[in-house]
């Protein structure tokens, strides 16, 4: 049966890079779901180490002072970053997206030629909280305000892009 | 049509992708959860002491027992701690070995804090010897306590191994090398030779109770007839200081350290990987099996004098 109805306007479909909001909300997106998926299951394994009702000045002197806990919470984030790691390079590798990534209707592409797997890995270690991969959260960021194309530094030196379709009116 | 397809298989795969972080996630936390140690947090450590104690860590066909190494090891952590500003002793125990009574009642003197004793339905000989070292005694009216007194009784198969004409034979070097075996009947002087071993302990025991508990030594001596009192009955005869439970310590640690909350923070052992998974099946079942058979090789093969207080 022919498709009925008239075709107000035409539409035309332009990649660009992703913004800043957007990439925003996906990474919100990815860490919620991080949250329940990877960081959940550890929780009796912290509440074993850190004591309860405790504020954050608190914790943190505890975790000054006692040097068990503090290894055991390294170890602990350690894994967790790894995880987180795993996350984000799995999704991107697969499938170009992450769930956040898929919600924001953003991907990756190459800046140039093809991507590897190593490519992804490289890109997502800024998500490892241990020295010296956490230099790269300030770099990251710092980069990604000044960028025309809301790049991150690690992306940058990956040879990754994020892109974000979107639809106009012509 | 195609492209709904694709968006539902993409879905899949992100659910199926997540479910499996999810189980990963959780395996990985439970093994580092059998591994890491729970810390206790409060103000005020408590150490439980329950059951047999002694200086091995299995009891005979899978009974609680508390290990002294394990129960010195909390005193000596919560005395250094500065969090705790006292150690109170909980104890549901009968007491158990001498020596490892002795070295709980050691490490409790070495103490540089407040400590107090809250014995609950039983504190018996070694582990009232244990409570007595500690600053305060409350226990239950209607606690058990005291049975000052040591035991070194065994059952002796001679006479059931004469009856199916099993006989023992003796090859030993030293007179009384197997003196206490439960395959021959104890001899005159064997006998007076083990109780007199009983009585030097049984004195140490005396001694020591009348001193933590700076009482008069006769006094202590005449008490100490092995026969246990009630909680009400303790306190009468100065054995324990209050009568009460674990709320009454509560208020008397709060007064005397000038505290205005206690909390309770519990000393626990950790489960190596094996003890988690011997209790997803039945402790006891696992226990019968081993102990059984340990038990009757150990019978059959060393004179064993057990001695308890």
């Amino acid at each position: 049966m022919p498709k009925r109805g008239i075709a107000l306007f035409r539409t035309k479909t332009i990649t660009a890079p992703a913004s800043l909001l957007k990439r925003f909300a996906a990474y919100i997106i990815d860490f919620l779901i991080i949250n329940f998926v990877i960081i959940y299951p550890f929780r009796n394994v912290i509440s074993k180490i850190m004591p309860k009702d405790m504020g954050f000045a608190g914790l943190q002197e505890y975790l000054l002072t006692n040097q068990e806990a503090r290894s055991a919470m390294v170890t602990i984030s350690a894994v967790i970053g790894v995880f987180t790691l795993f996350y984000f390079t799995y999704f991107e590798y697969k499938s170009q997206q992450t769930p956040g990534k898929m919600l924001m209707k953003n991907y990756i592409v190459p800046v140039a030629g093809r991507l590897t797997f190593w490519n992804y890995l490289l890109s997502n270690l800024v998500f490892i909280p241990v020295f010296p991969f956490f230099f790269f959260l300030i770099a990251d960021f710092i980069y990604m305000i000044f960028s025309k194309t809301n790049q991150r530094f690690t992306e940058k030196l990956a040879n990754i892009s994020v892109m974000e379709k979107y639809e106009v009116a012509v | 049509m195609k492209d709904n397809s694709q968006k539902r298989s993409k879905w899949k795969f992100v659910l199926m992708t997540l479910a499996i972080f999810f189980v990963l996630s959780w395996i990985i936390a439970s093994v580092m959860g059998i591994f890491i140690a729970e810390k206790p947090f409060g103000n005020v450590a408590l150490i439980p002491i329950t059951g047999a104690i002694s200086t091995t860590e299995n009891g005979d066909f899978g009974e609680a027992v508390s290990s002294s190494t394990d129960i010195v090891s909390f005193i000596e952590d919560a005395d250094k701690n500065p969090d705790f500003k006292a150690i109170v002793f909980e104890i549901n125990s009968p007491g158990g070995s001498a020596v490892a009574s002795k070295e709980i009642v050691d490490a409790i003197n070495r103490v540089n804090k407040t400590t107090y004793a809250l014995i609950r339905e039983i504190g018996t000989s070694g582990a009232y010897w244990a409570a007595s070292a500690t600053d305060k005694i409350i226990a239950d009216p209607l606690s058990i306590t005291g049975s000052i007194g040591v035991i070194s009784s065994y059952l002796e198969f001679s006479g059931l191994l004469n009856k199916y004409n099993v006989t023992y034979q003796r090859l030993i070097a030293g007179k009384y090398k197997d003196i206490g075996s439960p395959l021959k009947k104890i001899t005159g002087d064997e006998e007076e030779i083990l109780i007199a071993k009983l009585n030097k302990i049984h004195s140490y025991f005396i001694n020591s109770v009348a001193e933590n508990r700076k009482m008069d030594v006769n006094r202590v001596r005449q008490l100490a007839t092995g026969e246990f009192f009630l909680g009400e009955e303790a306190l009468q005869n100065g054995l324990i200081d209050v009568l009460g439970n674990k709320e009454t310590a509560k208020e008397m640690l709060k007064k005397e350290l000038n505290l205005t909350e206690v909390e309770f923070a519990k000393y626990e052992k950790p489960k190596s990987f094996f003890e988690e998974l011997a209790g997803v099946f039945s402790e006891n079942s696992f226990m019968v099996g081993k102990g059984i058979g340990s038990e009757l090789k150990e019978a059959s093969t060393i004179n064993e004098i057990k001695i308890t207080t």
